[in-house]
């Protein structure tokens, strides 16, 4: 099942430090208000949080929770209304939208839930676009873009527009275009969702995978059981507030199925 | 906490890069582009076609005025000489080119039938004129044609007069100086005409401006339009690009760069229909040499130039608003999973 070629891993990465628990995300009493009209909307009411390197955390509440404000904070969409957001050991209010974008260039990769390849262009020239915007001259970047592809196991669909794949294979590109500038943070918004079982199944599997050879920290907003099981820790969050931090073990799955 | 990670500013991306994408993203909405482009090329063909079809007009007119010209000097000439057909006529040239009106008057002469045509003076003689001294110029002529501005003493008239058929001299300029001995052929134009020629040029003028600007911004709201709906559109690629690294400028210059190129094409295109429709209609009633003819070069590349800067500015000026909303979205906007 696994399509990971691990031979390859020591060129494309730098191989995760030592195995100390570092903060790579580090949420401080976070708070966000959003103004709609005359009436303000508390999404954010002080979450806290902690995420580390090489860690695998899932993110879940229902709709209108905050979880997707929580989501866009910890990956420098937004700033904070109040409180501290650290990416990295940077605090994000601080940055200006120049830095910001090239916070989320290199130090970020983004998989969502309808892939978002761009259709007009190649896989390859997906996975290629954010190492232009980093700055890599334009032969390197194809080379380690026909890796990455290689590394999702889509070598062979390098030249294919995004319509002539099926689902997985464009979410397997999107997840080599996250990869693209090597981020120390992925981050996932229901990355299964319009999957079907089996091929979920193995998108779960291809970045549990990288989680452990590449040591990428996996943030991911999702409501699939699979991938609950399979992170390794689920923060709960419900009306603006994180309710609940715990291991997939101590978690009764056949409850929160009744959700 | 330490500082330990520098953040950077994030680079922007060269031209090439951006036109790249441009270019792509018009080859595969290949019939969205063609509409705008076709939106843009009507703009500019109608304003081509105005300034086009008023240099044809000018045109028409000078040749029309032209005919008009030589028909009454011919008339003016032969009320003196009576009938010219078979008889000599001399021409006596002051200046060293002829004039256009100079030059169809001693072809019309030609085609009346006269028997010979005498040359003399610093002009180059047509092939059918054969070539005199002055002493000779006006031997058995009918009449004698001055032509140019230059003046002729009176011995010289003398001479070309002393063993003329008919003591006819016909000046082709109308000079300050009276020229005794000699007919004027030249008139000039009286005032009000010149006045009512000056006024209906400018109406004409004024009415063409204000057409032309409703059309242009026409087309100007046409491209806004379409760049708006791409922009609505893409909304999601955008916010994608954004959570990949792209900054605002890089998104801005996209769409600047993508409504440029198409407004270039368009514009050209409206250039050349602009152009090949009024010649082809005027064409079909005059004749196609004589609708060239009047037309003047060297205007039209200004008209041209002038149409093809329009058409890039205003295309260029109809992207700005739509690439400022685009270069607003946020980078959120890629995890909408609903349109």
């Amino acid at each position: 099942m696994s399509t990971l070629n691990t031979t390859q891993l020591a060129e494309l990465f730098e191989p995760p430090p030592d195995a100390a628990r570092r903060c790579i995300i580090r949420a401080v009493d976070v708070r966000k208000t959003y103004k709609m009209g005359q009436l303000e909307v508390h999404a954010l009411r002080g979450a806290t949080l902690d995420v580390f390197q090489s860690e695998y955390l899932s993110i879940m509440g229902p709709s209108g929770s905050g979880k997707s404000t929580l989501f866009n904070m910890i990956g420098g969409l937004g700033k904070p209304s109040a409180g501290k957001v650290y990416i990295d050991q940077v605090d994000i209010a601080q940055l200006d939208h120049n830095e910001l974008a090239w916070l989320r260039c290199r130090k970020i990769g983004y998989i969502f839930q309808s892939y978002n390849l761009i259709q007009t262009m190649t896989c390859l020239e997906n996975v290629t676009l954010p190492m232009a915007f980093a700055g890599l001259d334009a032969e390197e970047a194809r080379d380690r873009g026909v890796q990455l592809l290689g590394l999702v196991g889509l070598r062979h669909r390098a030249l294919h527009k995004p319509a002539e794949l099926s689902g997985g294979q464009q979410q397997r590109c999107a997840i080599a275009r996250a990869l693209a500038n090597a981020p120390a943070i992925v981050l996932a918004d229901e990355p299964t969702a319009n999957l079907d079982q089996k091929t979920g199944e193995e998108m779960i599997e291809l970045l549990a995978e990288l989680k452990q050879r590449l040591g990428v920290t996996i943030i991911s907003a999702t409501h699939d059981l699979k991938m609950l099981q399979r992170s390794d820790r689920i923060v709960w969050i419900a009306d603006g507030r994180i309710v609940k931090t715990a291991k997939p073990a101590e978690i009764d799955f056949s409850q929160l199925g009744a959700h | 906490m330490s500082q330990q990670n520098v953040i950077q500013d994030q680079v922007n991306l060269p031209l090439p890069v951006v036109l790249e994408i441009v270019l792509q993203g018009l080859r595969i909405r290949l019939g969205r582009s063609m509409v705008t482009i076709a939106g843009v090329a009507l703009g500019i063909t109608f304003l081509m076609s105005m300034l086009v079809g008023q240099l044809i007009r000018q045109g028409l007119q000078a040749e029309t005025a032209l005919r008009n010209e030589t028909t009454r000097m011919l008339n003016v000439l032969q009320s003196d000489t009576g009938p010219l057909r078979d008889k000599v006529v001399a021409v006596y040239a002051t200046a060293a080119t002829l004039e256009e009106n100079e030059r169809r008057l001693i072809e019309a002469v030609r085609e009346l039938g006269v028997k010979t045509i005498r040359w003399q003076g610093p002009a180059a003689a047509p092939a059918y004129a054969q070539t005199a001294a002055v002493e000779s110029l006006g031997d058995d002529a009918t009449a004698i044609i001055i032509t140019g501005g230059g003046a002729v003493d009176e011995r010289t008239l003398d001479t070309l007069l002393a063993k003329a058929r008919q003591p006819v001299a016909a000046r082709t300029k109308l000079l300050a100086q009276p020229t005794p001995r000699t007919i004027a052929l030249g008139i000039e134009p009286r005032p009000e005409d010149v006045a009512r020629a000056a006024a209906d040029a400018r109406r004409d003028r004024a009415r063409s401006i204000w057409i032309i600007v409703i059309s242009l911004l026409v087309t100007t709201i046409g491209i806004c339009n379409a760049m708006l709906l791409s922009v609505t559109e893409r909304f999601r690629e955008i916010g994608t690009m954004k959570c990949l690294g792209a900054l605002s400028s890089f998104i801005r210059r996209l769409f600047v760069v993508e409504s440029l190129i198409v407004g270039a094409i368009g514009t050209v295109l409206g250039i050349i229909l602009g152009t090949l429709v009024p010649i082809a209609v005027d064409a079909s009633s005059y004749g196609l040499g004589m609708v060239l003819g009047g037309i003047r070069w060297p205007q039209f590349l200004l008209y041209a130039a002038i149409a093809f800067a329009a058409g890039v500015t205003l295309s260029t000026l109809a992207a700005l608003y739509p690439a400022r909303i685009a270069s607003r979205m946020v980078p959120a906007a890629a995890l909408r999973s609903t349109i």
